[in-house]
């Protein structure tokens, strides 16, 4: 047992050490922190109601940047040891193939989280470059990156994982994976036709963190308040609900990865 | 083969057959044992070479029969077999944009080496072994042909297998490095098993101690290499012809070569007896062998 952990770090380790190199997440990190620069230096900092869509805007960006990034990543990794030409060289080898996918899983996992915590640092300082004496608050950029963003890694990731199970080529999984998105944003529009109001939703990332009744008045316009003074306020709890189904889910499509690759072994 | 030798010293194979979920027969009722040394597998293309080493290596379950590798069973004892095998595929392919050192690491820990330690001093014993100990911190994507075969041979000696499977391992090399290669597979066989899967019979001939020829998933011959060429003695012509002469032979006989010479062209063909007086019997080379072997094998096999 503690040889087979002592192999999961060492594949996740190495993962980490492999992905570093992959100029993916440096692209995604430069268009994100390049786009919320842009964006604060058009919109103005800490000036309400700016600031909130300001953070709406990253919220919205962490989810499909990271989403994406993320299954690109393990995609890549998997694809790497699975396509056609290398599948024999790993399959043929003596690691247990449980170990293999969460050795893989975790390390992409870490990267994207450790990428998604710099592009919060990145943002966490944007007033100063204002101007501001003091950087953002940190409490929302952390529940968010705790209940939205690693929701999403690793919903992604597991995804992936399974995609490039069944598929073992990117071409093929990442369509697959895109359709996810579109389904998403199906579920949607009923909602928004029938004028439902759901605190939570459940299929959708972007995560309304706070409840959607508080609003203000802001000129002609009515617009949400997610101020900071708002933000400070704990969460609702369906946001715990939602990233622990979602974290739960992901472990069973990892899981189910596992067993499809066994089944390869033993064809 | 020699029945004195013990189970756990060799492979044996026994009436192994694999039938595709198609109905296609890739092997047939296959015999077959392998001691310590170099065993070469010959065949055409779709003989069941690549079957038999994938079965071999534990990807594939046969369909009857058993195979057994140093006592374990192909399939019952899947993962101990694996511990005991280092395999280079035909296109072996790596990840590029790491060092020759990183993908040896990587490798050592899918071979569940989990102590770091260890596995540095391991991948630099075998990185000399392969010649590329002064290559280690250069990326595989910047390696010639030659070296990229040597880091797949690398690769498979990680464990310090007891059985190496090397599926086409010469292809791609210029001649230069073929032979450098097989010299070194020469010296890997010493003390294991070695199993080159190869079409380049000269490269069995020069390095392996016996051969298997594989057809139509069947063995038609097992044994040392002389024997091979020995079984075509008084088989292998030679003779020099025009060019009206040659359309004419091409059509009813094997001819295993031609050369253009200042008296016509001169054939080396292939017949059971002497069918003109003007032809020459010569001393049949492995490659003739392995052609009339293949030749008679397929005149006797039933028209699909």
């Amino acid at each position: 047992m503690n040889r087979q952990l002592n192999i999961l770090r060492e594949i996740t380790l190495i993962e980490l050490r492999v992905q570093r190199r992959n100029p993916i997440w440096i692209i995604s990190l430069a268009a994100a922190a390049l786009l919320g620069f842009s964006e604060s230096s058009t919109a103005g900092v800490l000036d309400w109601p700016t600031t909130n869509q300001a953070f709406r805007a990253y919220q919205l960006g962490c989810v499909m940047i990271f989403g994406v990034m993320t299954f690109l990543l393990t995609a890549g990794a998997l694809s790497r040891d699975l396509s056609d030409n290398r599948k024999d060289l790993l399959l043929c080898r003596p690691i247990s193939l449980w170990v293999y996918i969460w050795g893989k899983y975790f390390g992409n996992i870490l990267f994207a989280l450790c990428v998604s915590i710099l592009l919060m640092l990145a943002f966490l300082v944007i007033p100063l470059f204002h101007g501001q004496s003091s950087i953002y608050p940190l409490r929302p950029f952390i529940l968010l990156t705790l209940f939205s963003t690693l929701p999403i890694i690793l919903y992604s990731g597991a995804l992936a994982v399974l995609l490039m199970c069944l598929s073992r080529k990117v071409i093929v999984a990442m369509p697959v994976f895109l359709v996810y998105f579109l389904a998403m944003a199906l579920f949607r529009i009923p909602e928004t036709l029938r004028g439902k109001t759901l605190d939570v939703d459940m299929w959708d990332f972007s995560m309304r963190l706070y409840p959607h009744s508080v609003s203000a008045n802001v000129g002609a316009s009515k617009l949400y308040d997610m101020s900071f003074s708002h933000l400070l306020q704990p969460p609702v709890p369906e946001l715990y609900a939602r990233a622990a189904l979602y974290t739960a889910l992901s472990l069973v499509l990892v899981g189910l990865s596992v067993l499809l690759l066994k089944r390869m072994r033993s064809s | 083969m020699n029945a004195r030798t013990p189970t756990k010293d060799k492979i044996s194979l026994e009436g192994l057959s694999l039938r595709y979920t198609s109905g296609a027969q890739a092997l047939d009722g296959v015999d077959l044992e392998v001691e310590a040394g170099l065993f070469g597998l010959l065949g055409p293309n779709g003989a069941g070479k690549t079957t038999l080493m994938r079965i071999l290596t534990t990807l594939l379950k046969p369909t009857g029969g058993t195979a057994r590798v140093f006592g374990h069973d192909v399939v019952r004892d899947a993962g101990q077999v694996r511990s005991m095998l280092g395999y280079l595929p035909q296109d072996f392919q790596t990840y590029d944009q790491l060092k020759a050192w990183e993908v040896l690491d990587y490798y050592a820990i899918l071979n569940g080496m989990a102590d770091r330690k260890q596995r540095r001093v391991r991948i630099e014993e075998v990185l000399a072994l392969v010649g590329l100990a002064d290559k280690r911190n250069q990326r595989a994507g910047q390696f010639s042909g030659g070296m990229y075969r040597r880091l797949g041979v690398a690769q498979a000696l990680l464990t310090d297998a007891r059985l190496l499977i090397f599926d086409e391992p010469t292809a791609g090399l210029d001649p230069a490095q073929r032979v450098r290669f097989r010299n070194f597979l020469g010296e890997l066989s010493r003390d294991r098993i070695v199993i080159l899967s190869t079409h380049i019979v000269a490269d069995i001939g020069s390095v392996c101690d016996k051969l298997a020829v594989l057809n139509h998933g069947q063995v038609e011959f097992l044994g040392k290499c002389r024997q091979l060429a020995d079984r075509a003695e008084g088989k292998v012509w030679q003779v020099c012809v025009d060019d009206a002469q040659y359309e004419e032979l091409r059509s009813e006989y094997a001819i295993t070569s031609m050369i253009d010479t200042d008296h016509g062209l001169q054939l080396r063909l292939l017949s059971e007896a002497q069918n003109d007086p003007d032809w020459q019997s010569v001393v049949p080379t492995l490659e003739d062998a392995y052609l009339w072997l293949i030749n008679s094998s397929d005149s006797h096999e039933p028209a699909a």
